[in-house]
C-alpha cells in the first residue's frame, strides 16, 4: 500500500490552525505598501522571486528564477500588484486577486535577449515609468530590490531615482502576524514530520545522500517546495561545519548533523538543525560535551531575547562560547526568518566590528537561534538550531523536534 | 601512493589512479568535495557510460572564462547574479 502523506491531517492531528491565505496576502501587500509610502516612493520593483512571493504568493519556477531574472513585480503606494511574469504564465497567478494585471516584458539577460539586452531592457523602463507616472505623479524614486545591469542603466539613463529596495522589502518581511505565524508552526511541523522520515532512514551503511533524499521526499508530499542547501554531513566531515551531503557510507557510532534550509508548505522556511549518533550505540563522552555546550549556548540565547533589545545589547548578553570553540563559531548567534533567511543577523562578538549592523528585536519577528560546537582541529562537531518568535514576553520557541535524551543526560 | 598524482588525468600508468574515482577525483568518502554516489558510478558502467574527467573539465571551463576576459580586454570577470540596485552609486 502506498503511504499517503496529508499536511492537513497532520497539522489537525497535532492541533495547529493553517493560515487564512487571502487575509495573509492582503496583510504582506499592506506591510510592503506602507514602507512604499513610509519611503516616498512611486513604487517598489521587485525581481528576487522571494520578495515576488511575498507581494504576489505567485509561484512560477521560483530556484530557476532565482538565478534567471524573467519575473518582477511593481508594487504602487496602494492598489494591486502589476506581475511581470514569464511568456505564456497568466494562468499561474490567475487565482491571486491582489494581481491587478499580468504583463510580460522583464526578462534581459544574456541567455534570454542576447546582443539585445540593452533593448528589452529599455523597454521595460518605459512600462515602469509609465507605471511611476500613473501612480506617483510626478514622484522620481523608485525602489528596486535586484537588477540586471541593462535594466539599472537604463533607468538611471531615465533620471530614475533609485533606492534600495531591499531596505524596504526586509523590514515589511521582518514582522508576521498571527496569520503568518500560523502558517509557519504549519511549515515548520510539516518539515518536521519529514525530518522524523528522514531519522528512519539513517542507519550505518547508507550514504548522506540516502539520508537526505528521505528529507526531499518527506517535504515534497507533504507540500513543501524545495531545500535552500544540502548541509548534512557525517564522522569527521561534520568538522569543520558547512561541508555538503555526499556519498559517504555512514558506520555506527559517527555524529551526524545537519540544516534543514528547507522552504516548506506555503513557501515558508523551516530552517532547524540537529545532531544525532548513527546507530544504536551510545554518544561517546566527547560527543556529549559538543551536544550539551551547543543546547546550553541555544537554549540560553533563546531565553535572554527580549522586544525592545538592540541587536549590539544581545551580543553581549549572550552565553559565551568557551574559548575552544569560538575559531570556529558560526557566522551568527541568530538571523531572522520567514520565506527564507532574512533580516536581522545578530553576530559574535568577534564579528560585530567587521559586520554587525544596528536595529532593535521587535514583536512579531521570527529568528533561527543556533550554534556550531567543534573546536579547530577536532574530529566531529554539533549543529543546533531552534525557530522562535519574539512576543511580549520574550522568545517563545516554534520548532518542536526534539532533542537528544542520550546526549543530555 | 604519491599525493601529487591525486586529481590528475594521467593515462599513463593508469594504476597510479587507483586513489581516484572514474571522475578522477579522490576515492575518499570523507573527503569535502561533494560528488555522484556509488549508485550513479554504478548504473553509468551498466549503461556503458563514460564520467567525465573532472581536473580536466575544470580547466577546460576556466580556460573558456580567461579567453572571454583577454579577448574583452578587462581586468578580470566579477560573477555575481544580480546588481544589488541600493549599492552602487549613481554615476551621476
Amino acid at each position: 500500500m502506498p503511504v499517503c502523506y496529508y499536511a492537513f491531517s497532520e497539522w489537525q492531528e497535532a492541533g495547529l490552525t493553517p493560515p487564512d491565505l487571502p487575509s495573509l496576502r492582503e496583510y504582506r501587500l499592506a506591510r510592503l505598501q506602507e514602507q512604499i509610502i513610509a519611503h516616498d516612493c512611486a513604487g517598489l520593483l521587485l525581481f528576487d522571486p522571494l520578495n515576488i512571493r511575498y507581494a504576489t504568493d505567485s509561484t512560477n519556477m521560483q530556484l530557476w528564477i532565482a538565478h534567471n531574472a524573467a519575473r518582477a513585480c511593481f508594487v504602487p503606494p496602494s492598489g494591486k500588484v502589476i506581475l511581470f511574469d514569464f511568456h505564456s504564465c497568466a494562468h499561474l497567478s490567475a487565482h491571486l486577486p491582489l494581481v491587478g494585471e499580468v504583463r510580460s516584458g522583464a526578462s534581459f539577460f544574456y541567455f534570454e535577449t542576447g546582443n539585445r539586452t540593452d533593448e528589452h531592457a529599455a523597454a521595460f523602463t518605459e512600462q515602469i515609468l509609465a507605471l511611476m507616472k500613473k501612480y506617483g505623479g510626478r514622484n522620481n524614486r523608485l525602489a528596486v530590490d535586484k537588477i540586471e545591469n541593462a535594466g539599472y542603466a537604463a533607468l538611471l539613463a531615465k533620471g530614475v531615482e533609485i533606492l534600495d529596495g531591499q531596505d524596504l522589502s526586509e523590514h515589511a518581511r521582518s514582522i508576521k502576524n498571527e496569520n503568518e505565524l500560523n502558517a509557519m508552526r504549519c511549515a515548520i511541523h510539516a518539515c518536521e514530520q519529514a525530518v522524523a522520515e528522514m531519522r528512519a532512514a539513517v542507519r550505518p551503511g547508507v550514504s548522506e545522500n540516502d539520508v537526505w533524499a528521505a528529507l526531499h521526499a518527506g517535504s515534497i508530499r507533504r507540500g513543501g517546495e524545495w531545500i535552500e542547501t544540502r548541509i548534512l554531513s557525517s564522522g569527521p566531515r561534520t568538522n569543520p561545519w558547512f561541508q555538503e551531503c555526499g556519498p559517504r557510507i555512514m558506520a555506527a557510532g559517527d555524529m551526524l548533523a545537519f540544516d534543514t534550509d528547507l522552504v516548506s508548505t506555503y513557501g515558508y522556511c523551516c530552517d532547524i538543525s540537529r545532531s544525532w549518533i548513527v546507530g544504536d550505540v551510545p554518544p561517546t563522552d566527547t560527543q556529549k560535551t559538543l551536544y550539551q555546550i551547543a543546547y546550553e549556548h541555544v537554549m540560553t540565547n533563546i531565553g535572554m531575547l527580549q522586544p525592545g533589545m538592540r541587536f549590539d545589547e544581545a551580543t553581549k548578553k549572550a552565553h559565551r562560547l568557551p574559548e575552544a570553540y569560538r575559531p570556529l563559531r558560526y557566522g551568527v548567534l541568530a538571523h531572522g526568518i520567514g520565506l527564507c533567511d532574512e533580516y536581522p543577523c545578530i553576530r559574535y562578538p568577534e564579528d560585530v566590528e567587521k559586520h554587525g549592523y544596528d536595529g532593535t528585536l521587535e514583536v512579531g519577528m521570527t529568528l533561527c537561534v543556533e550554534a556550531y560546537i567543534g573546536a579547530e582541529g577536532g574530529t566531529e562537531g554539533v549543529k543546533l538550531e531552534e525557530q522562535v518568535v519574539i512576543t511580549e514576553k520574550g522568545a517563545e520557541i516554534l520548532s518542536r523536534y526534539p532533542f537528544e535524551e542520550a546526549m543530555l543526560s | 601512493m604519491n599525493s601529487f598524482v591525486v586529481g590528475s588525468n594521467r593515462k599513463i600508468d593508469p594504476s597510479r589512479r587507483a586513489h581516484l574515482r572514474r571522475d578522477g577525483t579522490p576515492a575518499d568518502n570523507d573527503r569535502v568535495e561533494i560528488g555522484p554516489t556509488g549508485l550513479a558510478f554504478s548504473e553509468w558502467q551498466e549503461a556503458g557510460l563514460t564520467p567525465p574527467d573532472l581536473p580536466s573539465l575544470r580547466e577546460y571551463r576556466l580556460a573558456r572564462l580567461q579567453e572571454q576576459i583577454i579577448a574583452h580586454d578587462c581586468a578580470g570577470l566579477l560573477l555575481c547574479f544580480f546588481r544589488m540596485a541600493g549599492s552602487w552609486p549613481d554615476p551621476a
